[in-house]
This record gives C-alpha cells, sequence and structure tokens, in this order.
C-alpha cells in the first residue's frame, strides 16, 4: 500500500475521477440535448427550446407509454414487495437446510439472463393467456423485482434478534399477528429499499417487455426502444433527462434524510 | 462454541416445525413465492428446455446447428470476445476505483461512492441512447476532436463491436466497483502496517498482500460483470447498429424475426447454462451473499 | 397485583426428551414445580436448562414426555395460548416501541380497553420502579432498566407462572447481586410460580426455593439451596455447587452410624448419612474446604500435609496441602484462625469431622 499522500495516490485519484466523468458523461449529453431547438438531435447552438418537453406532455405518445410504466411499476412493486417479502420473512423463521436451499431458488430471476427470462414467459403467457395483458406484464416484472426485496428484507432481517419474535408469541401474539406487530415493523427498511428497487427494475425493464407485450401494453421503455431504432429524437432526449432529474431527486431526498438522521442521531 | 441445546433455546430462528405432525404456519407466508417462482418462473424455463429438443420436430438438431454451422459460431466467439475485453477494462477501472474509494474519507469518499451509484439509476437505455449521440459521426466526440484539429475524418466510435465495448463498460463498471470495495473495506488495515514493518516495500505490499487479499472481491465482480455481460441484450442491439450480434440479440432474432423457437431456446439453453455454471462457482468460491455485495 | 397466598397450578414434567438427532438435549426429565414456588434450574452451559424452559414456553416441541400445568396437557398448545410470562435472554424488548407500548402489548392482544391497559401499564411499571421511563424508548435505558421492562411486561397480564432465561446474564456483578434481592421479593409478594435458569450458582442460592441442577439433559438433583450444598449426592453436584475435596477409597467396616473407609493417606471416619456405605463399597467423600481445620485436637480425622500455597483473603485464608500420597487439598480457613498462617513448606496436620464428610456417586 501506498502511504496517502504519494504522488502515485494522487494519480490514482484523477484516473478515477477521470473513470467517474466517464460514468456520468451520458447524463450530461442528454440535457442540451433536449433543449436543442431542431427537430433532429443535436446540441444546441446558444438557442434553446422547450418544443421536446412540450411533445413529451401533449398528445399521447409519450404521455400513453408513461402512464403504462406507472401501472404496470406500481402493480409489479406491491406483488414483488408482498411476496418477496413475506418469503424472506418465512424463510427466517423456518430456518435450516429448506430454507437456505428455498433462498438460493428465490434469487433464480436475477440470474437468469432476461433474455432467457423473457422466452420462457413468453411462451407461457401465451398458454396461460396472459400475453400483452397489463396483468401479464405485471406479473413478469414482479417476477423479476421479487429477488431484490427477497435479499433486502432478508439482510434487514439478519440484524434483528429472533427472540422478539418468541417475546411476542409468549405474550400471546398468534404466528401471523407477531408478523404484522413485531417483524414487518422492525424490516420497514429493507422492505422500502426492495420496493424501490423492483419498481426502478420494472420501471426500466425492456426485454422481457418485448416478449410478453406488442400493442395493448406499451410501457415507456418499450417506447424509447422503437424510437431509438426508428430514428433519433431529441423527444427520447428530453424524456432521459426528466427520469434523470427524477432519479437525481429521488437520491438526493434519499441523502439528505440520512443526513437529517445523522444530525438527529447526533444531538441526542 | 454453544451446543446444540443452547443453540435452539436460544431461538435463532429456532424451527417451530412440525408442531404435533402439522407444518410450519409461517410456510404460508413462503408458499406465494413457491407458487410463483415455481409455477411462473422454474416450470416455464423447463419448457424452453424441452422446446429446444422438440421444435420443430423431436431430437437434438438445434444443437447440432449450434455446434457445426458457422453463422451462431460466430456469434458464441464475438460474445465471448466483448465479454472478455469488456470485462478486463471494468475490473481494472473499477479495481482503482474502489482503491481510491476505500482509502479515501470523509467527503471526497462520499462523492465518489455516489458518482458510482448513480449511473446504476439511469435506464439503460436512456444510456444506449447518450452513448450514440455521443459518439456518432457527427457527436460531440467526433466534433471536438475534429475541433482540436486532431484528426480530420470523423472516428467510427459506434455501430461497430468499439461502441458496444464502450456501452457495456460503462453500464458494468459500478457492478465491478462495489463487490470489490466490500472486499476492501472488511480487510484488516493492521496486516498493512505489519507487512510494513516487516520491512516490505509498498509496492511488495500491495503486490504480495493486497492485491491476494482483495482477489475474493476482484473475482466475485469478474464472474458478475461477465455474466452480466453475456446476457447483455439492449446495449449491443443500440450501439452495434445491428453489426454486432451477441447471443442474446440472436435469441431474440430466431424468435422475433424468424420465428424459430426451437433454435432460439437452444441458444437461450446455452446461455442460461453457461450462466449458471459461472454463477456456481462464484458460490462455492466467494458465497451467494458477498458475490452480490 | 396485589399480594396473593401461594396458589395456582404446579407444573409437571414427565419423561421429557428433546432429541437432536443423536444428540440429546434434554434426556428423560422429570420434575414437579410447587404452586408459588421459585425453582431455579442451574447447569453449564449446554447442559438443557434453557431447552427444557423453552420446551416449557412452547418454543421446543419434546421428542418424548408430557408437561402438565395443573393437571393439563400443555405440549399440543401454541406458545400464545400458554400464558407463561416469558423473561427471555437479552430482554428481547421491542426495538420499535415505548416501553409503554412493550408493557402494554400483552394487553391490547388480549382487546382490554384502552384506559384499563393504561391503568395497568402503570401498575406494573410502578411494580418495578420505572414509571418515570414509560415515554422511552427500549435502547435509551440501562441494562438493568431493560430487565425490569421486561419483568413488567412479562408479568403485566397476570401469568401464574413467570419463565426468566438468564435474566441477569447481560448485567454487572453489582447490579446483578441488587437485582436478585429485589427479584425475590417481587416473588414473594405476588405469590406466582417462577421458574428461572441460570449457570450462576450464586444466584440460584440467593434466590430459588429450590435447586434443579442439570447436566447433560438431565436433573442430576433436585432439593433447597442448603440440603443441596449440605447433601450432595453426586460428585458433580458436590463441585458445581461450591467447591469440594474429593478422597477416594474402599469401605473396610460400616454399621448404621461409622464408616471406616480406606484411602491411599489411611484410614478415615465417615459419619453415615445420605448415600449409605457397606463394608467392601468403592466410595467417593466429598469434603468442602471450610470443614478442615490445622492441628490436632482429637478430631475424628487427621492427614498429615505439606502446605503449598498460602493465601490470606481477608474475610478468610485459602491454603491448599498436600498429603502423603500427592492429593492436593484445598482448606479455607475463618479469618480469627487465620491469623497465624502456616509458611508454605511447612508440615501441616489437617483435621476434620466425621460428620463433615458426604458420601458421593462418583460419574
Amino acid at each position: 500500500m501506498q502511504s496517502r499522500r504519494s504522488p502515485g495516490f494522487w494519480l490514482l485519484i484523477t484516473l478515477v475521477w477521470i473513470v467517474v466523468g466517464f460514468l456520468l458523461a451520458p447524463m450530461f449529453i442528454t440535457v442540451p440535448i433536449s433543449l436543442t431547438p431542431t427537430r433532429f438531435v443535436s446540441m444546441p447552438d446558444g438557442e434553446y427550446s422547450l418544443r421536446h418537453y412540450e411533445t413529451v406532455f401533449t398528445g399521447d405518445a409519450w404521455l400513453g407509454p408513461l402512464g403504462d410504466s406507472a401501472m404496470v411499476g406500481i402493480g409489479a412493486t406491491l406483488i414483488a414487495t408482498f411476496v418477496g417479502g413475506a418469503a424472506a420473512i418465512g424463510l427466517w423463521r423456518i430456518g435450516g437446510r429448506a430454507a437456505r436451499i428455498i433462498g438460493v431458488l428465490a434469487l433464480m430471476p436475477m440470474i437468469v439472463p432476461p433474455i432467457v427470462t423473457a422466452l420462457a414467459l413468453s411462451r407461457a403467457w401465451v398458454t396461460l393467456g396472459l400475453f400483452d395483458t397489463v396483468i401479464g406484464v405485471i406479473l413478469s416484472h414482479a417476477i423479476l423485482g421479487m429477488p431484490f426485496v427477497f435479499m433486502t428484507t432478508s439482510a434487514a432481517l439478519e440484524g434483528l434478534d429472533p427472540r422478539i419474535v418468541e417475546a411476542a408469541r409468549s405474550l400471546g401474539a398468534g404466528p401471523f399477528r407477531v408478523v404484522r406487530d413485531v417483524i414487518v415493523p422492525n424490516v420497514r427498511a429493507g422492505l422500502v429499499t426492495g420496493g424501490l428497487f423492483a419498481f426502478m427494475i420494472s420501471w426500466d425493464e425492456i426485454i422481457v417487455t418485448l416478449f410478453v407485450s406488442s400493442r395493448s401494453v406499451f410501457t415507456l421503455p418499450r417506447k424509447i426502444w422503437s424510437d431509438i431504432r426508428d430514428n433519433l429524437d431529441p423527444a427520447v432526449a428530453a424524456v432521459s433527462t426528466l427520469m434523470i432529474v427524477a432519479t437525481l431527486v429521488a437520491a438526493t431526498l434519499y441523502l439528505a434524510r440520512d443526513l437529517l438522521r445523522a444530525r438527529t442521531g447526533a444531538t441526542r | 462454541m454453544p451446543s446444540p441445546a443452547d443453540q435452539t433455546a436460544s431461538g435463532s430462528g429456532a424451527p417451530l416445525a412440525h408442531r404435533l405432525g402439522r407444518l410450519d404456519p409461517y410456510w404460508w407466508l413462503v408458499a406465494p413465492l413457491l407458487i410463483v417462482t415455481i409455477g411462473l418462473f422454474l416450470v416455464p424455463l423447463f419448457n424452453i428446455l424441452l422446446l429446444s429438443v422438440t421444435d420443430p420436430e423431436p431430437g437434438l438438431q438445434n444443437y447440432e446447428r449450434l455446434a457445426t454451422a458457422s453463422a451462431p459460431m460466430r456469434v458464441f466467439m464475438t460474445t465471448l470476445r466483448i465479454c472478455a475485453v469488456t470485462t478486463v477494462i471494468a475490473i481494472v477501472l473499477g479495481y482503482c476505483v474502489a482503491y481510491a474509494m476505500a482509502h479515501l474519507e470523509g467527503l471526497h469518499q462520499r462523492l465518489l461512492l455516489v458518482a458510482v451509484l448513480i449511473p446504476l439509476w439511469v435506464s439503460v437505455l436512456v444510456r444506449a441512447f447518450s452513448w450514440l449521440v455521443l459518439l456518432r459521426d457527427q457527436g460531440p466526440v467526433n466534433d471536438w476532436l475534429i475541433g482540436a484539429g486532431l484528426i480530420d475524418e470523423p472516428l467510427k466510435l459506434v455501430r461497430n463491436e468499439l461502441g458496444v465495448v464502450i456501452g457495456m463498460v460503462h453500464y458494468l463498471i459500478p457492478y465491478a466497483v462495489l463487490p470489490i470495495y466490500a472486499v476492501m473495506r472488511g480487510l484488516d488495515n493492521r496486516l498493512l502496517f505489519a507487512s510494513r514493518s516487516l520491512g516490505a516495500s509498498p509496492a511488495t505490499t500491495f503486490f504480495r498482500v493486497y492485491l491476494p487479499l482483495t482477489l475474493p472481491g476482484v473475482f466475485a465482480a469478474m464472474v458478475i460483470v461477465f455474466v452480466f455481460g453475456l446476457g447483455f441484450y439492449v446495449t449491443p442491439a443500440v450501439l452495434g447498429g445491428g453489426r454486432v450480434v451477441m447471443l442474446a440479440e440472436s435469441v431474440s432474432v430466431a424468435i422475433l424475426q424468424t420465428v424459430r423457437w426451437g433454435y432460439g431456446a437452444a441458444q437461450s439453453v446455452v446461455l442460461l447454462v453457461l450462466t449458471l455454471i459461472l454463477i456456481g462457482i462464484m458460490g462455492r468460491t466467494v458465497g451467494l451473499k458477498r458475490g452480490f455485495g | 397485583m396485589t399480594a396473593t397466598p401461594a396458589a395456582g397450578p404446579d407444573i409437571c414434567l414427565t419423561g421429557l426428551s428433546k432429541h437432536y438427532g443423536p444428540f440429546k438435549a434434554l434426556d428423560n426429565v422429570h420434575l414437579t414445580v410447587a404452586p408459588g414456588e421459585f425453582l431455579t434450574l442451574l447447569g453449564p452451559s449446554g447442559s438443557g436448562k434453557s431447552t427444557l424452559l423453552m420446551a416449557l414456553a412452547g418454543f421446543v416441541e419434546p421428542t418424548r414426555g408430557d408437561i402438565t400445568v395443573g393437571g393439563r396437557s400443555v405440549v399440543a398448545l401454541a406458545p400464545e395460548k400458554r400464558d407463561f410470562g416469558v423473561v427471555f435472554q437479552g430482554y428481547a424488548l421491542f426495538p420499535h416501541m415505548s416501553v409503554a407500548d412493550n408493557v402494554g402489548y400483552p394487553l391490547k392482544i388480549r382487546r382490554l380497553p384502552k384506559p384499563e391497559i393504561a391503568a395497568r401499564v402503570k401498575e406494573a411499571l410502578a411494580l418495578v420502579q420505572l414509571d418515570h421511563l414509560a415515554k422511552r424508548n427500549p435502547k435509551q435505558l440501562s441494562g438493568g432498566q431493560q430487565q425490569r421492562v421486561a419483568l413488567a411486561r412479562a408479568l403485566v397480564f397476570s401469568p401464574e407462572i413467570l419463565l426468566l432465561d438468564e435474566p441477569m446474564g447481560a448485567l454487572d456483578k453489582k447490579l446483578r447481586g441488587d437485582l436478585q434481592m429485589e427479584l425475590r421479593q417481587l416473588h414473594r409478594k405476588l405469590g406466582r410460580t417462577f421458574v428461572n435458569v441460570t449457570h450462576d450458582q450464586e444466584e440460584a442460592m440467593a434466590m430459588s426455593d429450590r435447586i434443579a441442577i442439570m447436566r447433560a439433559g438431565r436433573i442430576e438433583q433436585v432439593g433447597a439451596p442448603r440440603d443441596l450444598y449440605d447433601m450432595p449426592e453426586t460428585r458433580f453436584v458436590a463441585d458445581f455447587l461450591g467447591k469440594s475435596n474429593f478422597l477416594e477409597g474402599r469401605v473396610r467396616q460400616a454399621d448404621a452410624e461409622i464408616a471406616v473407609v480406606e484411602t491411599a493417606d489411611g484410614m478415615i471416619r465417615h459419619a453415615q448419612r445420605g448415600l449409605v456405605l457397606r463394608a467392601g463399597d468403592d466410595a467417593l467423600l466429598a469434603l468442602r474446604p471450610q470443614k478442615i481445620g490445622l492441628g490436632g485436637d482429637g478430631a475424628d480425622n487427621e492427614l498429615p500435609a505439606v502446605v503449598e500455597t498460602a493465601i490470606f483473603l481477608g474475610t478468610h485464608a485459602e491454603i491448599t496441602a498436600r498429603t502423603g500420597s500427592g492429593l492436593v487439598l484445598g482448606i479455607n480457613l475463618a479469618i480469627d484462625r487465620a491469623e497465624a498462617l502456616p509458611d508454605e513448606g511447612t508440615g501441616v496436620t489437617l483435621t476434620f469431622g466425621a460428620a463433615s464428610t458426604t458420601a458421593v456417586r462418583d460419574d
């Protein structure tokens, strides 16, 4: 290990910030493109316009997919959080070999390459009559989100004293009442984080969506996908900018909450 | 070491199983996941396996074609080549970022962490779109290079393998950083001081002590990055401009364009088996949990 | 929660076993706990005492055997149906609830009206002198305060039986002493049955009406603390509850009152009580360190020995001495007799009465 202040270390830091620049570059480019006054993708030349945002917010071309994505995202998040969270809690209580094996099983949708999942669900949904239905898309996104809720909830449970469950039962609470009164309030952070993951996965999902829907369900990524393939439309940049801004706002709120909590904790 | 008796008594997940022959009620909480995962995921997955040996007719001809024809072999080699190059670049850069993160403090470190995490939250499509715009012939990068007088003709940066690699490295760096960073944070710094105090030079200490100690993280990161790369679909499709066909896109073409389900299914099975083997190796050596950070 | 005379159901364990594969955490345990009794399960870690308590509470399902409370079998009852108060190791307070909510939880489950819950929570917290901390979060309390909250929570719904799993385990020694006294007073006041688990013999002696000493899944001996101390039946009990010296030998002659045991250091006269020795038996005699004196003044037994160490400890002195056969004995001398502490290396005569030894079973 090199001592902290050696020139070698600062050279490394410089390289690292170049990498960070590379990581953030796409975000810096979409913002100006979304403000271009021209009809085609270009860097604005001293002149800015909000016309592409107008395009996004008027008419069904973008608002339709936006609505579909929101509906699918919320539905998938709810299912993934309930199913994944409940299983994590159940397996935590059951424990042992069976729980470990099922734990690996629960992670499978995260491990299997999306294109393979897409193929499998596409066939199955046709058989079950779920192809190109809202329920079908919600279910497939929920399956993809479940492992994340399962992981974050399991992690939260690891820090929980199992004796508080036994304490609650000795005080008269039945096995499911314990879940509601004692376990869920103590792993809420894990459930919320997992739910957030599940929503982001659904919001961003394209591969499986391409295979389980065609026309009646048309999510935002699907709309972007078809636009990128056809021609480069600055409206895509406008939507991208909106999504980046939403992400940054969420991240800032998250960090601010953390910071706030640290500060109130410190004054205690 | 507590005896088994004490362990159960203290109730670390004490099983209430099989109370008088009845099932532990907590299985009800697991049931929905089991039903969904098995009924709506594993069974359909198994169907794909079945499809690969029954469509268009029973037999192994789909696999035979994969093994003998030149087109699928080319796709396979392209996929492996791009994944290998991408993994090496992402791991090297990721190691540097992780090292900096692990050895900086305060605001500097937190900024770096946020900068690494933010791209994870930006849509893969948005990123592909941005790189397409950035790297195309009339894009800002070429404009800037020409403006600076470094080149006369625009460089071919996109709609080829280079574009795909750039896009994939960009996507995968955060996934390389996180597991390595996790291992570096867990290291006992006293080991390094011990090595230095025994007279080892900084370089020796790094290569003989630090690097070997962080290898589990590097290995986990390599598997994750490589496996992710194998399944990549959006980035090659957008940034390869149809000229760079990787395994996932080849599957998609077989299904959506040529409608040969059996052939697409066989390619999926190859992709799936490769993935499961790699993940399995990681699970055995590093542990699934640590691997996924 | 006012003082009540000892009443309520008795607890009966018959042939209780719990096996984990080949490992027997509980091995054919028989035990009866009388109404209003304070019984402590005492044993080293891994002896099965916690498993026994958790079987009582309903968290460990016995492989064999029965548990009855007031004549009614409870093994088929889920923990929440047993109505036992339980104080867990580490207290297991709900971290997301205030102290008052923790204590009120069992009443909330029993659907008591809100004003009554408030009143009984207040009463229970007053009982453990914590009424001023009702609004605090458990994490803001000290270990001793947490223990009292756990106690109040386990008592607030007036269970007939209170189970305590190492209630003092997480506390420092000084605090432990105070809380032991409080717990004992609380038991006297409430008149309910307490079953306590500990590995601390002092705690067991200080609080219990009776102690059950456990070892390897079995109950080795049950009795009042004094009886266990004075009349241990086995080598394990004699050594676990206070220290003992052991003299091995063979019984040369025996009648109803005196047995003469031949040991490597000569004949020892042993007054018969408890385990009866017969001529020709192998005998193991336990001898408490404080029952041995120095110097011969016509005692029943005299053993020549050489002092190895002699340590003055204020209240008493601790001496170790080696006999001719090489046996090392520990001796506690009360302070008044320790004034002339023998030098290390000097020869002494160890004396003890025939009634000082206890015949125990070897194991």
